[in-house]
């Protein structure tokens, strides 16, 4: 009954928006087990609900048992974003992002709808200090919010050497993705004429090249090739390469 | 008491320089203490070294060290081997050796002090003992040193040592290996045993077969044959691969009528075959393996010829596979593997694969040769991958060459991929 009523208030819109303050709070004060907290998520994003989100052409899963992925659209469903955590002594434990038709979590701690802003602070205040697994989680539902300006955290965390390589290189990536929306929001998801998938696989051997050396050229494709297909392939295999030159354009993109 | 410690001084110099007749040199080690001691003895004849890491017993026992590990085999041609005594030097600590170094030829370092030369018979036996009882990595080397001394016949001792199944695995292996090399035909029967004993632990039923291969006689290659008739097939499968190993011609005639044997248990067929791609190059093995395709129908067994032969043929067995690969009424996939095998074949050259390359037809076929040339290394290959990258009229094709460049360290793939991105 009690699940069956959060959903209801969830689908009405009824559920009041945690104050800014409150949300670490009550995160920290939760009973030992799951938690789940909701915001708006941005634009194109997707989901099943559960364990698949969608954004333009890629997706995002925490399972391999998603029932294949050619029909991943058809499933693919707007709604926001769901955080579901793991508390284990006042601390989280493990983190999982869904997006789409709200889908209630028996027996966890609902804190309901919290504001876009608050929410992505929450996360990204994880990412930046917690341990590896979980903060690296906290860069995708971050990043997927709903009208938030996360890209300065996130280079502030993809420069921090302190911080583990895999939370440095989600950051990286996902920096990527706003530089390429900045630059070539429209071409994400166009079919890219047969020259520019021939020269797409010239721009994924340069990010093969040993030691870097396809950097300098593909900071060139990603700031002036006149195709925007191959500026957003430069953009997303320079996010990929952990390479401080490429975060440095994604600063001057993102910066515009 | 100045004469009286005159005397002592010129006994104690005596003891020390004169081989000791009177003091074994068992007892004499322990009475050293702790810290670097070294002896010298006579070696048996054939016996050299290099002086630092290499010892041979004849031509076709060598015995080397390498960091982390060590290792037997034959003496490379050009080898510089040279003969001379076996100097011995113990670390010690309070009597009791905790590393033993075994040398012959060059010259040491003179950090050890130096309990002078001890009969050679004397130090085979010591050191035999030695091995019977101390931890594995000296007694390896007490083996070493007991089987180079002269007047001494170690081969007893070793097939008690390799019988022993108290002592170490790796002691006994290597037991089974110096048994082979000093006693010869003579060794058959203790390692033929130790082969087929079902308790023992399979690194020494596998030295024991490498030991009745190397040691070069017929009854070493009978004593494998039984092997392979055997019931338990695990054993069948190592005395087919070790047969491989010999150079006698009746050992590979047995794996060629076992590789033909259609009733024959398919993995031990493949084991034939595959010895008889990997082993000693004997006379007729080649043209048996590629006459041999034609009448397999089992893929596994056809793609077991098909490396063998690429192994082993040198640039006639290149192109045989190359004709297979070309051959239309062959299925994709054999056409395939053939290719691929050729490619790997150090002797084909690469001109002949962009060759193939350029006669195919097959999409498949061409897309799996540029997967080929890109694990060569050499500059006609990745010329080849350019020219595919660049003019290939099938769009598919050059994105395929072009992911190959893209794994190559290479500044020329690089040029080209900068080409062809930024147009410069």
């Amino acid at each position: 009954m009690k699940a069956a009523v959060v959903w209801a208030a969830l689908a009405l819109g009824a559920v009041g928006e945690v104050g800014a303050q409150e949300l670490a709070r009550r995160v920290a004060a939760a009973p030992e087990g799951q938690v789940v907290f909701w915001l708006a998520a941005g634009p194109e994003v997707c989901g099943d609900g559960e364990r698949m989100i969608g954004r333009r052409d890629a997706t995002f899963t925490w399972s391999d048992d998603v029932g294949g992925t050619r029909d991943w659209r058809r499933r693919c469903l707007p709604g926001p974003l769901r955080v579901l955590l793991r508390m284990r002594g006042g601390a989280v434990t493990d983190l999982r992002a869904a997006a789409g038709p709200p889908v209630a979590v028996a027996g966890a701690t609902d804190l309901g709808r919290v504001g876009a802003a608050e929410g992505v602070r929450f996360l990204l205040d994880l990412a930046a200090h917690a341990p590896r697994r979980v903060a690296e989680d906290a860069i995708l539902p971050a990043a997927l919010a709903d009208s938030a300006t996360v890209w300065p955290s996130l280079l502030t965390i993809a420069r921090a050497a302190g911080r583990p390589r895999g939370v440095r290189e989600q950051a990286a990536f996902w920096l990527g993705e706003l530089a390429a929306d900045r630059v070539a929001a429209d071409s994400a998801e166009e079919v890219p004429t047969p020259e520019e998938d021939e020269r797409a696989q010239a721009v994924f051997a340069l990010s093969q090249l040993d030691h870097g050396a396809g950097v300098p050229a593909l900071l060139t494709v990603a700031r002036t090739h006149r195709s925007p297909y191959l500026r957003r392939k430069a953009m997303f295999w320079l996010g990929q390469s952990g390479d401080p030159r490429a975060l440095a354009l994604f600063e001057e993109v993102l910066r515009r | 008491m100045t004469w009286t410690a005159g005397l002592i001084v010129q006994c104690a110099a005596a003891l020390a320089t004169t081989p000791a007749a009177a003091q074994p040199l068992g007892e004499r080690v322990t009475a050293a203490g702790s810290g670097d001691v070294r002896v010298h003895y006579a070696t048996r004849p054939g016996v050299c070294g290099d002086g630092r890491t290499f010892v041979a017993v004849g031509e076709n026992a060598s015995y080397f060290e390498a960091e982390g590990g060590h290792g037997f085999g034959r003496m490379g041609r050009g080898t510089r081997c040279a003969p001379g005594p076996s100097r011995v030097t113990f670390t010690l600590d309070a009597g009791r050796p905790t590393r033993l170094r075994v040398r012959v030829g060059g010259a040491d370092a003179a950090t050890a002090r130096d309990l002078g030369e001890v009969p050679a018979a004397e130090a085979g036996a010591y050191f035999l003992s030695l091995a019977r009882s101390a931890g594995a990595p000296v007694a390896r080397q007490a083996l070493l040193a007991a089987v180079v001394a002269d007047d001494f016949d170690a081969a007893p001792g070793l097939a008690e040592l390799l019988a022993d199944a108290g002592r170490p695995d790796g002691v006994r292996a290597m037991a089974a290996h110096w048994l082979a090399a000093v006693a010869g035909e003579a060794a058959v029967p203790a390692l033929d045993r130790a082969a087929a004993d079902g308790r023992a632990p399979r690194a020494v039923r596998e030295a024991a077969m490498a030991s009745l291969a190397d040691q070069g006689e017929e009854a070493g290659v009978t004593a494998l044959v039984r092997h392979i008739d055997g019931a338990d097939l695990g054993t069948a499968r190592r005395a087919a691969f070790w047969l491989g190993q010999s150079e006698r011609p009746r050992a590979h005639a047995v794996l060629r009528a076992l590789a033909d044997r259609p009733g024959a248990d398919r993995a031990l067929r493949g084991e034939a075959i595959f010895a008889l791609g990997h082993g000693a190059m004997v006379e007729g093995d080649a043209e048996f393996l590629r006459a041999l395709y034609a009448r397999l129908d089992d893929d596994g067994l056809r793609e077991r010829v098909l490396q063998s032969v690429a192994e082993t043929d040198g640039e006639e067995g290149g192109t045989w596979l190359l004709g297979i690969a070309r051959d239309e009424r062959a299925s994709l996939e054999q056409r395939k593997k053939a290719l691929f095998w050729a490619g790997q074949g150090e002797a084909t050259p690469t001109a002949r694969l962009v060759e193939a390359y350029r006669a195919m037809r097959d999409p498949a076929l061409r897309e799996h040769a540029i997967f080929v040339l890109s694990q060569r290394d050499d500059d006609a290959a990745l010329d080849a991958l350019i020219e595919i990258a660049r003019r290939d009229p099938d769009r598919s094709l050059r994105k395929k060459a072009l992911f190959w460049l893209g794994q190559k360290d290479d500044p020329r793939a690089e040029a080209l991929i900068r080409e062809l991105v930024l147009g410069q």
